[in-house]
């Protein structure tokens, strides 16, 4: 601990003329540069279970009500696999089969895209996108995106659709921006969800019109258990350590002593070296829909980001969570769960194999 | 669904386990593409996957993307043929412009496919981009690629790799425009860091692909929604800036059906990609 509190004093100015470049909000940067100081704010948490606000056949209905306005054009609805897919000749719609979440893309404006095309120093700005976000969720998308009580929309970052050309007779480059996304997550009594679920994302072009749009927004019940008592950062990074030493094939023993130090936006860990932790989210761990196996209650968790840099400056980015609770629910789909827990992960993955001329 | 060639196929079904099937590819089946109500109608392509995890005396640490290449394969395979999935053992070869690897099916050959995604480590210099092999600090160079030009004349290069397809220093064209030149319509990768974890972007990729959606639209959706600090970059060429625009929108049909661009027809270069 010595030496990350060494660390934070030396790079603090160099970490605040920095954040200010970054498109993620100030209570994100915040956010994570307390989970990799201090963890958890909290003593324990108790577990979430997620169950949905509306039917999937409800929240179909309540979006066409919204995107399709009269005279609606015709529209075709068809229902492969796990999805309500509902199409016109102008936008799409897909709604997942348990109304949790979907994903919205109109194909007129998206055309209009690039004639909207502006240079990149004209950007939409974080704060606009999301004044413009907060009005379409609250205009178009309330009867999906419901906030429970102690509950709380939270704008995370801003991203920017860019195109780029170069003509090679000149060597001209031109760079601009074609669209802009705005990304919320929620939070609840203070603790935010952390991992792909409780997100909302809305992309504009330069007009200010919505191309798309995808959700995975559920609704969050206390589970029966107790709460769980949290680990503390020492131990969230040794957890972190541990996961990344069994995935990267890397025995712990060649990891380093955790120092921190600045890299903005966030505080860095080294973990060892040319493997370095970029950033740390803690709070509820729910990946979403596609990744979490749905009968497992929400567990606390801290989302990481670790970067390795090879000697000749190959790069790979290794991304997931640890739990952060004591005692740690079993979830087989969550693969840093069962490496802690010393179970096997429930993998559904094929190896390749070796090309038979070589 | 037009299928425009027999070949022996890989079966890729179920969850065996791991150790068994990495022993190589055991069971060899012809296996149909069929399409469901909804999908793009396109005459079925030819797709080649290789992906590495792990790498000879760690030179490289392990990299766990076998999820998003599985359930690109498991996806894709529906409407598409699948020629192989092989690892990355001895495979600089099948990149290298010239060689007989290239377009050699059974050698995972890049110009032996329509269609060929990777999964490995990355990186670059100004004048080239590079991807990692199994082999003791081996690499695939983009300055020894050109592709497009012989055998299935590949048609989409994607590159799930770090940094491969930066844009920001000016030097997108030197590093990638030899593997252009022979005609390849669209590189897809990442103009900085990409994560692992969340193997479901494979099947994403591949369902958006078949629904329609312009294949560098569905990288850029897939690749970012799966980790919102993924950095995406899609890549084509053009007669102009328009032409080379267009092109940027091509799906799994009109990627087959558009004229390649060789030599000195390329005027511009274009990309686009997600950024914050």
């Amino acid at each position: 601990m010595k030496s990350l509190m060494a660390g934070l004093c030396v790079i603090g100015s160099f970490l605040a003329d920095r954040a200010a470049l970054s498109q993620d909000f100030p209570e994100t940067i915040a956010a994570a540069q307390f989970s990799i100081t201090q963890g958890f704010r909290q003593r324990s948490l108790s577990l979430l279970r997620r169950s949905n606000i509306n039917a999937p056949e409800a929240a179909t209905a309540a979006l066409i009500e919204k995107l399709c306005f009269a005279p609606c054009p015709s529209l075709r609805t068809r229902s492969p696999g796990d999805l309500i897919d509902v199409t016109t000749s102008s936008w799409s719609l897909h709604v997942l089969a348990d109304g949790s979440g979907a994903r919205f893309r109109d194909l007129e404006v998206e055309k209009r895209a690039y004639p909207l095309a502006r240079s990149i120093s004209q950007k939409t700005s974080p704060e606009s996108l999301v004044r413009a976000g907060r009005a379409y969720i609250a205009a178009n998308l309330a009867p999906v995106i419901v906030l429970g009580s102690e509950e709380e929309l939270v704008p995370i970052r801003a991203d920017y659709r860019i195109e780029g050309d170069q003509n090679l007779a000149t060597g001209e480059v031109t760079r601009s921006v074609l669209a802009s996304r705005i990304v919320f997550g929620r939070s609840i009594r203070g603790v935010p969800i952390v991992g792909g679920g409780s997100r909302v994302v809305l992309t504009f072009t330069n007009d200010g019109a919505l191309e798309s749009f995808q959700y995975d927004w559920p609704k969050y019940e206390t589970a029966a258990q107790q709460a769980r008592s949290l680990i503390g950062v020492e131990d969230i990074l040794g957890r972190v350590q541990r996961v990344i030493g069994v995935r990267t094939g890397v025995p712990l023993s060649t990891f380093s002593d955790r120092g921190l130090a600045a890299q903005a936006p966030n505080y860095i860990a080294e973990l060892m070296r040319g493997t370095i932790l970029e950033k740390l989210e803690c709070g509820y761990y729910d990946p979403g829909v596609p990744a979490r196996d749905s009968a497992v209650p929400i567990q606390p968790g801290c989302v990481y980001q670790v970067m390795y840099r090879g000697d000749e400056g190959d790069r790979a980015g290794f991304s997931g969570a640890v739990p952060g609770s004591t005692q740690i629910e079993a979830d087989p789909s969550w693969i840093e769960s069962a490496i802690l827990r010393g179970s096997p992960p429930d993998e559904k993955v094929i190896a390749p194999g070796q090309s038979p001329a070589q | 669904m037009e299928k425009t060639r027999s070949k022996t196929k890989v079966a890729l079904y179920g969850t065996r386990p791991l150790a068994v099937l990495a022993s190589g590819l055991a069971v060899m089946l012809m296996l149909m593409p069929s399409s469901y109500a909804g999908d793009l109608p396109h005459s079925a392509l030819h797709f080649g996957v290789r992906c590495q995890a792990d790498f000879q005396e760690n030179w490289d640490p392990v990299w766990d993307n076998y999820g998003m290449c599985t359930n690109f394969i498991n996806t894709i395979k529906r409407t598409d043929w699948v020629d192989f999935y092989f690892n990355l053992h001895g495979a600089q070869v099948a990149f290298v412009d010239g060689n007989a690897a290239e377009t050699c099916s059974r050698c995972g050959g890049a110009d032996s496919v329509d269609f060929f995604l990777i999964a490995t480590h990355g990186g670059i210099d100004e004048r080239q981009s590079r991807y990692a092999m199994w082999d003791f600090q081996a690499r695939a160079w983009s300055g020894s690629m050109r592709f497009g030009d012989t055998g299935q004349q590949l048609k989409v290069f994607a590159t799930y790799t770090c940094d491969t397809l930066n844009s920001s220093d000016g030097h997108l064209w030197d590093r990638m425009g030899r593997a252009f030149r022979g005609g390849v319509k669209l590189i897809v990768g990442a103009h900085g860091s990409v994560y692992n974890g969340a193997p479901q972007k494979g099947a994403d990729f591949a369902s958006r692909m078949q629904h329609g959606e312009a294949i560098s639209t569905s990288w850029l959706e897939a690749v970012w929604y799966s980790n919102n600090n993924n950095r995406p970059a899609a890549s084509a060429t053009g007669v102009n800036a328009n032409d080379c625009r267009a092109r940027l929108d091509m799906n799994l049909e009109s990627v087959r059906t558009s004229t390649p661009l060789r030599d000195g027809q390329i005027g511009h270069v274009c990309w686009r990609e997600w950024s914050n």
